[in-house]
């Protein structure tokens, strides 16, 4: 995964270098300013089991900022925000490696440095009752539940 | 063999002489008799299925998970261009100009399509209206649920978009449009059942070439379509995916 391209960033930003879970690392560069969830859009998309995605549509592509050749094979935390805890990211996998869906509030990172705020549900796609990936389904989030979110996600690991 | 056909009971009331022509042309292409057999509701189509008593299915993408998992069906070919996405829409003389003005004990009512249902409830989610699914109304057909509407019988109504604007004007005229679903990615599909396995290749051509014959295209027309696509394994695997995440 490349690293963000700070030149895309409104100032002012923050930076850091993110270590993923394969060792891996990436600069990332952000700012506060959150782009709209607009109402109806439905994003959706497929992963491998290793997160790398398989399928995205139109909905992905436009809120991500990312081109759809950026994204497809791309792991799905090329969209990790800094704000999002490490315990969250953790509880969902072990909770779709279990075989069960996963319902939450995500902040993501556009790759503008912008976020926007998703509530997410992801669950394990199967064939012949044998798991070959994950698919998920965003929309747009109740205000009180971001609200709630940013206070607890700030006390989190 | 006789082919039965049936088409999903969301299409507009005018289009059904439209189906029964689709269904005459493609009989003549594929020089089988093939019995159109409208369903006046989700519920008695869906028990035509389960009974072995449909062949040819424009299913819409809810059903089609159904359709492949549980009876073998295969999907053939989409409508081109025409994405089915919810549609929420409310009395002519209500007040509310986006979701988040409506009143969160509306009346949220449906038209017998429990899975688009659930998307337009995913687009009332944020305003949390109509959260206590047990509490949704459920009507026959769209234009039951527009009458419904524009008479207060029920305060946010779900449709299918396409249905929506292939309501009668008149009662179109009683109703308006407060948001549309862009999922972009779930279609209707032909889908037919494992006793045609031997003629997939043969359907797929002859709806393929629809649209270079003029009387094929003709029906085209009148059904508000522009031709037919193949539909790849991979493509409807991702919408039944879709559709399970929906209502995992």
């Amino acid at each position: 995964m490349n690293d963000m391209n700070p030149e895309l960033v409104g100032a002012p930003y923050r930076d850091a270098v993110r270590t993923h879970f394969d060792g891996t690392q990436r600069a990332i560069f952000w700012n506060d300013s959150e782009e709209p969830f607009p109402d109806g859009r439905l994003i959706v998309s497929r992963t491998d089991l290793r997160g790398n995605i398989t399928h995205v549509n139109r909905s992905f592509v436009e809120m991500s900022g990312y081109s759809e050749g950026e994204l497809m094979g791309a792991p799905h935390c090329i969209l990790r925000h800094p704000d999002m805890p490490a315990s969250v990211f953790r509880v969902m996998w072990e909770t779709i490696a279990s075989g069960a869906k996963w319902q939450g509030y995500v902040k993501n990172l556009r790759r503008d440095g912008r976020h926007y705020w998703v509530f997410a549900t992801v669950v394990p796609s199967t064939r012949d009752g044998v798991v070959l990936g994950y698919t998920s389904v965003r929309s747009k989030p109740a205000r009180a539940k971001v609200a709630e979110c940013e206070a607890l996600y700030a006390t989190l690991p | 063999m006789d082919i039965r056909f049936t088409v999903s009971p969301d299409f507009s009331p005018e289009k059904a002489a439209a189906w029964g022509a689709f269904g005459a042309w493609l009989g003549g292409r594929l020089e089988r008799e093939l019995v159109f057999e409208p369903y006046a509701g989700f519920a008695s189509q869906r028990e035509a299925v389960e009974e072995d008593r449909v062949d040819l299915i424009y299913a819409t993408p809810f059903d089609a998970a159904m359709l492949v998992r549980e009876k073998g069906f295969a999907p053939i070919v989409k409508p081109r261009d025409r994405a089915d996405e919810a549609l929420i829409a409310v009395g002519m003389d209500d007040p509310a100009s986006s979701i988040f003005d409506l009143d969160r004990h509306a009346v949220v009512a449906g038209a017998g399509d429990a899975e688009l249902t659930r998307i337009g409830l995913l687009l009332l989610q944020p305003a949390d209206v109509g959260q206590q699914h047990e509490a949704i109304l459920v009507f026959d057909s769209y234009p039951e649920l527009a009458q419904a509407l524009s008479r207060r019988a029920a305060g946010v109504g779900i449709f299918l978009k396409q249905a929506y604007y292939e309501l009668p004007e008149m009662l179109r005229a009683g109703i308006r449009p407060l948001v549309t679903s862009e999922i972009h990615v779930v279609h209707h599909q032909l889908m037919c059942a494992p006793r045609l396995a031997d003629d997939h290749d043969r359907l797929r051509g002859a709806l393929e070439d629809m649209e270079r014959e003029a009387d094929g295209r003709a029906i085209l027309g009148r059904l508000g379509m522009t031709g037919w696509d193949p539909v790849a394994s991979e493509e409807s695997d991702f919408t039944i995916d879709l559709m399970e995440a929906l209502f995992a």
